[in-house]
């Protein structure tokens, strides 16, 4: 009865935790940044961001801390969740591309000025991740491959191959 | 590789991407949705890519249109 009691009593210190609104005040403001940074649409973002939120709520229980930290779970789902519809809208792009027209138009008038902005839009999605995630979020590789489900070998080939990218784009010297 | 094996100049110019966050909060789907219905429409004009000027774009458009409808039927039989 009291081994029960103090099961329930850890568990409820675990929710109290991993409770949604501290986890949305706390982790809110860096996914929102990694969301943005990779696909540049606010829109897109704070939509992503409550979702992430959302799922959560409902598949908290699925949450193993020996597994992952809470921030590499929050991360993870909103990677998943954007790279989701990010595919969604790129079908429907093809569907109906008259919908899109406006929008290209507009990234093709600031091309002429390369930002690092629009460097970090040119490189390839897979390897983009990884450079937002070790850069602006100083994840380790391990954290980065669990979020992209990815090897950690992969992770350190992408992060070079997304540098040398990079530096090329932005002129940067070696 | 680490962040701090980033040359300097690279890093310089990864800095430059600051990012603003707007006020967030936490809506249920609700909330959303009702948000979602509440949004201005967009003009069907702009969805077509009809500008002011486009003139071409707007007499052809309607013209496509009547001859779907009247061809429509003759693969239909």
């Amino acid at each position: 009865m009291s081994l029960n009691k103090e099961t329930t009593s850890a568990d409820m210190e675990k929710r109290e935790a991993y409770s949604i609104g501290k986890l949305f005040l706390m982790y809110k403001t860096p996914i929102y940044q990694f969301i943005y940074r990779y696909c540049q649409d606010e829109q897109l973002c704070l939509d992503i961001v409550q979702d992430t939120f959302i799922r959560f709520q409902k598949y908290q229980k699925h949450f193993d801390e020996e597994k992952s930290s809470i921030k590499t779970y929050l991360f993870r789902m909103a990677y998943q969740l954007m790279i989701n519809r990010l595919k969604r809208r790129s079908r429907l792009e093809k569907l109906l591309p008259f919908l899109y027209m406006q929008s290209q138009q507009h990234t093709l008038s600031h091309e002429d000025k390369l930002t690092v902005q629009s460097a970090i839009l040119q490189l390839p999605d897979e390897q983009r991740a990884v450079i937002l995630l070790t850069y602006y979020h100083d994840m380790p590789q391990k954290d980065i491959s669990e979020i992209l489900d990815i090897p950690i070998g992969t992770v350190k080939s992408r992060l070079y191959t997304s540098l040398r990218k990079l530096k090329a784009l932005l002129e940067v010297s070696e | 590789m680490s962040k701090k094996e980033i040359p300097d100049e690279l890093r310089n110019r990864l800095d430059e991407f600051d990012v603003e966050v707007p006020e967030i909060s936490p809506k249920n789907q609700m909330e959303r949705l009702a948000n979602w219905i509440y949004a201005p429409a967009k003009n069907p004009m702009e969805l077509l890519g009809i500008n002011g000027n486009s003139i071409i774009r707007l007499t052809f458009f309607p013209l496509i249109l009547v001859l779907i409808l009247f061809f429509t039927p003759i693969f239909l039989l």
